[in-house]
């Protein structure tokens, strides 16, 4: 029998500026604890505030059936406390207060109907231990801005940035940096038309190349819908599933969102190469998905005291050798899209959905008018036999979903050339 | 406990339950979670500021004060205690789904076929109280199953939740799978316009994105709706909208609302006419109508709708093209109306469709409903048949 007791602690304080107002303070604690037995290939698990021998009875008396689970019960000892550069326990309640307000006046422009501002500060302690002797613990502070206008013109439209990082107070300073692009983007998206539709080239910025490598392609990649039969990668490892030149990582210790010392199951965290060279190399896994389906665990994570599935960290696609003006000759006729609004993917089948911010069309290389409301559709392993990389990568924080669990990630990698649906009027 | 506050409040919440999971067509895992929760908000000089935690122990009582102080949230009062309604909400004991018995509702969805499925039992204590009199207490239960089925590289969902458990499993994942068995068959389509049928799953999800936020009082105020200027005025057709937490056994239903506001049946819209909005406390302007909730304990509340029942005079059958669920539901643009969506299981005639797209204005597209379906369903916020709409462009 293998099992597992999980201890989690929680702070949350999160200030927002809605028109220049201080509105919705909330600060919250937190704090539970799990245990989860896996005995004859079955899981019991439990969440609720037991001690453990009362948790660890509870869940063996849940595993009652048979099944076929295994798992790596390879064990890690360690302590890993993040360190941030500027400790947002030191920072007065006032001078956020201040930082925010700094941040909406720069937001103010004609045209600007509505800013919103909202400055997050969180801190995750976890311990870990289980039956093979495996015992670990982290902390990891995060903190950041999300910036936000709404714009009225001839629509009403809004852009926003998000600046979030595992750390501290620093990366919430850093957002008074953008103030100024974001509500001038808003105020000219307001102005904007929506893009023809239709099959055509399309530049995916940095960050809209993000949430495709993870939406499209990362999702498919959890090993978790490999046992289940629903990702279009099953049976492909080793195979070539994208151009040559493309490799794409996920890797936990990069000081991204996404960051973490030891994954939700207590087991270290690693940089994974998902493709390499074109070639899918490996899965992303669970303690059980990487004995059942071959691999290296390390990527459980769990939302509070949630079960742990498969999940991404800080997923990229690496840089290629094209420079933007080289991608825009490239494509010629299309559009430029920035941001992303989210999107959603069908990892059984490989089709992907995700609504860029704002784009430019592409007329004879150059760069034209501004465009609003562009949706982004396609089949990813169609994409990724034909895609072109830029020379810089940078990443974007957000929040994941799966199976009801939020957990914190960061996608990232260049500018990339690819041929897409683009849906518009 | 004393709060040294002008007003405060308590919000609590007990959650328990018991699931079952399923993995390619065997049980894979039973589980049990209980959770419980207090949040306190407090008012000092009109300004309000909320604080959470497993208790409410006296520093973080210090903390909301000190932040209510600097805060510009304003609230004069918590809401006074009234008479409640009587809605039925408790239809499942917890304590009746062991882990045999849950274990064998899991049994019922081992079927070939289902990629990922689970079935979960749940009841929810709620409890606020306030320095204004309000002490209510409500204690709910749900069921769902949830099924993802995958044949031959088709791939399809569907799901039910009840306050009873007055559905059968096995039946959501026979559903599941045929529409996956379709899907495996999916041939691409011409570009064109097309009489479309929405299932209440797909209605559900294209009104939770691209409308429903519209209603909410806040979004109004704020420039972030176009209700501003469509209230009072004809612009949905014949489309009637009701929020409705009075119903029996709604999945959304209540007596009142996260704040203590005793909830109320609202009428939006009335044969295309837009009569008003929903709205949590904060930005009523002292006219709560009991549409503040909170996702747990520990989030702030925020406007929600609580059922929305739609009606039209028209009632018929499905016609032309059948779609089950989009993709991408989420990046609808609900201060526009705009959308653009990839269907998901969209069929014709039975057969199958490929990688085909939506797309238009909210406001437009309800104009275009030619009549509603029979059969009424509830999922997520929305009590609806399916819904026949006319002369809908589907691009490829």
């Amino acid at each position: 029998m293998y099992y597992e007791i999980r201890e989690v602690e929680s702070y949350t304080l999160q200030l927002s500026l809605e028109n220049g107002k201080f509105e919705k303070p909330r600060l919250s604690r937190f704090s539970g604890k799990s245990f989860r037995v896996l005995k004859n290939g079955f899981w019991g698990y439990v969440a609720g505030d037991y001690s453990v021998k009362e948790g660890l009875e509870r869940a063996e008396r849940l595993a009652i059936h048979e099944g076929n689970s295994e798992i790596d019960d390879c064990p890690f000892n360690g302590k890993v406390v993040f360190r941030a550069e500027k400790d947002f326990e030191d920072v007065d309640l006032e001078e956020k207060v201040q930082l925010l307000r700094d941040v909406d006046e720069r937001l103010k422009r004609e045209g600007v109907v509505s800013r919103r501002v909202v400055y997050i500060e969180s801190l995750k302690r976890v311990r870990i231990e289980n039956s093979s002797g495996g015992e670990v613990f982290c902390q990891v502070p995060r903190c950041g801005a999300v910036l936000q206008a709404f714009a009225k013109g001839k629509s009403l439209q809004f852009y926003s940035e998000r600046h979030m990082k595992a750390g501290g107070y620093e990366i919430a300073l850093s957002a008074l940096n953008s103030a100024e692009k974001v509500s001038e983007i808003a105020v000219r998206l307001s102005n904007a038309d929506p893009p023809p539709s239709g099959r055509m080239n399309v530049i995916m910025n940095p960050s809209l190349t993000g949430v495709f490598i993870h939406e499209a392609f990362g999702h498919a990649a959890e090993a978790d819908h490999v046992l289940q039969n629903s990702s279009v990668l099953k049976d492909r490892i080793g195979s070539t599933v994208a151009e040559e030149g493309v490799n794409v990582v996920d890797d936990p210790a990069l000081p991204e969102f996404g960051y973490f010392p030891f994954d939700d199951e207590g087991y270290r965290a690693e940089k994974k190469m998902i493709i390499e060279n074109g070639v899918l190399k490996s899965f992303l896994n669970s303690r059980e998905t990487a004995k059942r389906v071959g691999g290296v665990a390390g990527n459980g994570r769990a939302d509070g005291i949630e079960i742990p599935i498969v999940r991404m960290s800080n997923t990229y696609i690496e840089a290629g050798d094209h420079s933007f003006d080289e991608l825009l000759e490239e494509a010629k006729n299309g559009v430029v899209l920035y941001g992303s609004r989210g999107g959603e993917t069908n990892p059984a089948t490989g089709y992907f959905h995700f609504n860029a911010q704002y784009g430019y069309l592409i007329e004879h290389g150059g760069i034209k008018d501004m465009i609003r409301d562009v949706s982004l559709s396609g089949n990813t392993l169609e994409i990724l036999k034909e895609i072109r990389l830029g020379r810089d990568v940078s990443f974007s924080p957000g929040f994941c979903g799966k199976a009801g669990q939020l957990v914190p990630v960061s996608d990232g990698g260049p500018f990339a050339l690819v041929r897409a649906f683009v849906g518009g009027k | 406990m004393h709060i040294n506050a002008d007003g405060w409040e308590i919000y609590e919440e007990s959650v328990r339950s018991r699931y079952v999971s399923i993995e390619n067509g065997k049980i894979k895992m039973i589980g049990e979670k209980k959770d419980s929760g207090k949040a306190l908000r407090v008012i000092k000089n009109g300004r309000t500021a909320m604080v959470s935690g497993k208790t409410i122990s006296h520093d973080l009582i210090d903390r909301a004060i000190k932040i209510a102080r600097i805060s510009e949230e304003r609230l004069q009062e918590f809401p006074e205690r009234k008479r409640l309604k009587d809605v039925k909400v408790y239809g499942i004991k917890l304590d009746d789904f062991d882990e045999n018995a849950i274990g064998d509702a899991g049994e019922r969805l081992e079927i070939e076929g289902v990629s990922s499925a689970y079935f979960y039992v749940e009841e929810i204590v709620r409890r606020i109280e306030n320095s204004n009199g309000v002490d209510y207490e409500e204690r709910e239960s749900c069921a769902g199953v949830f099924v993802e089925a995958v044949v031959d590289g088709g791939n399809a969902y569907e799901y039910q939740e009840s306050r009873r458990f007055d559905f059968e499993p096995e039946k959501i994942a026979e559903r599941a799978i045929e529409l996956a068995r379709i899907d495996s068959r999916a041939e691409k389509i011409d570009t064109g316009k097309y009489s479309v049928t929405l299932s209440p799953i797909a209605v559900d999800q294209l009104l939770t994105f691209s409308l429903y936020p519209a209603f909410y009082t806040e979004n109004i105020k704020k420039g972030r709706s176009l209700l501003s200027e469509f209230m009072g005025k004809s612009v949905l057709g014949d489309l009637t909208i009701t929020d409705d937490p009075e119903i029996d056994y709604g999945i959304n239903s209540c007596s009142f609302d996260d704040e203590g506001v005793r909830a109320e049946k609202k009428i939006l819209v009335e044969k295309g006419v837009i009569k008003g909005g929903i709205s949590d406390l904060i930005h009523a302007d002292g006219f709560p109508t009991g549409n503040g909730f909170r996702e747990d304990y520990s989030s702030y509340p925020a406007t929600s709708p609580t059922n929305m029942v739609l009606d039209f005079p028209e009632r018929g059958d499905a016609e032309g093209m059948y779609i089950h669920a989009f993709i991408g539901a989420h990046t609808a643009n609900y201060v526009s109306g705009d959308f653009s969506l990839e269907l998901m299981n969209a069929s014709v005639d039975g057969k199958g469709i490929k990688g085909a797209m939506i797309y238009g204005n909210i406001y437009e597209f309800l104009r275009k409903i030619s009549h509603f379906g029979r059969d009424v369903r509830q999922t997520g916020n929305t009590i609806t048949p399916e819904i026949v709409f006319e002369d809908i462009e589907i691009k490829i």
